[in-house]
């Protein structure tokens, strides 16, 4: 059951490697680094219970979710910045098209 | 006439100005209803125009082209922002006094701007912003809008330092040596805030002039949604620290 689990963790690993290869560094590692956690944690239960209790919470499982939402909030923020910088790319593209095509039709004597 | 003065040192100039050296920056989105008559009587005046069609889907790029208006046309809607910082980067190559941002769809008047390109020529400072709310205005915006907008004017004096008395007011005569400095990133309405912070930034000379804007149904409807405008444009200065 554990390797079935750990299985579906698999294609977020893979996509950490991918991203990280691409040069989308910190997106990478974070895809990494929850394959890395998530499948610890399968493999040891135990030890999201024995932490979660450290840290006064009751069931490793809560831990697991607790973790889990400031995680996908961080990688939701790195992907719309990552956004926002195409976008900017995209402007300054389409600006500079914009003042070119212009000139070009001034050259042209429209 | 003024408030806010912070150039009691700028040297006063009592000549004309050259209309021919003035450029008029219109950025237009969907504005093929208006766009013509508006284009029509800054060049009747005798200055010079400049439009930037952001990627509308009608007729406002081919009716700009037909005037003797410069035309140019983002080949996407990218937002008014966007559009002034296109036209910065076009007026940056070319040899002129001043520029005037005036909207495309007849909100202002072009008696005010030339009264405040006059204004300032004589006080020679290097960016006049419009102003609603100061001696001489007789603006009446809906209550809504004058609501969010004084709260604006807050948050503006807040994140600028400058202690303006209005914000997101589009009529401003810029200086070609302020055009040279200023750098607009925000391509949406918040370029208005960071329009005011980039003034504080490089210490731009500044002063506000009292201007009346013409609100008419369809304008309001097309303008910004006055508080889903306002937290869109908060997002977008909290997310633009980001970048």
């Amino acid at each position: 059951m554990g390797w079935l689990l750990a299985a579906l963790f698999i294609p977020v690993g893979f996509l950490g490697v991918a991203l990280f290869a691409r040069g989308y560094r910190l997106i990478g590692a974070l895809h990494f680094l929850i394959f890395g956690f998530a499948s610890y944690l399968i493999f040891f239960p135990e030890l999201s219970s024995s932490l979660a209790n450290s840290i006064g919470i009751g069931r490793g499982a809560d831990l697991v979710l607790y973790l889990f939402i400031p995680f996908s909030l961080l990688l939701q923020l790195v992907l719309y910045l990552r956004v926002l910088d195409l976008e900017r790319k995209n402007r300054d593209l389409v600006s500079k098209l914009a003042i070119e095509l212009s000139s070009a039709k001034g050259q042209l004597g429209d | 006439m003024t408030k806010h003065d912070n150039s009691s040192s700028l040297e006063k100039k009592q000549t004309v100005v050259d209309r021919r050296r003035v450029w008029f920056v219109v950025p237009a989105y969907n504005e093929e209803g208006r766009i013509s008559e508006v284009l029509n009587s800054i060049l009747r005046s005798g200055y010079r125009c400049l439009v930037i069609d952001d990627g509308s889907d009608d007729d406002t790029f081919g009716q700009a082209n037909q005037s003797e208006a410069t035309a140019l046309k983002h080949l996407q809607n990218l937002g008014q922002g966007a559009s002034l910082n296109t036209a910065f980067n076009y007026l940056r190559e070319r040899d002129f006094d001043y520029c005037v941002t005036f909207d495309a769809d007849g909100q202002h008047s072009l008696d005010e701007a030339t009264n405040m390109i006059q204004f300032a020529h004589e006080g020679g400072q290097l960016v006049t912003l419009g102003s609603r709310f100061i001696e001489g205005a007789q603006s009446n915006p809906p209550l809504l809008r004058r609501i969010v907008l004084r709260l604006g004017v807050w948050f503006s004096r807040l994140h600028s330092g400058l202690h303006v008395s209005d914000t997101h007011n589009g009529l401003r005569v810029i200086s070609k040596e302020a055009i040279a400095q200023i750098s607009l990133s925000q391509p949406r309405m918040a370029h208005a805030s960071e329009f005011l912070l980039e003034i504080q930034r490089k210490g731009l000379s500044w002063r506000e002039y009292p201007v009346n804007i013409r609100y008419s149904e369809e304008s309001l409807r097309k303008g910004q949604k006055s508080l889903s405008g306002a937290s869109t444009i908060l997002i977008d200065l909290m997310l633009g620290k980001f970048k």
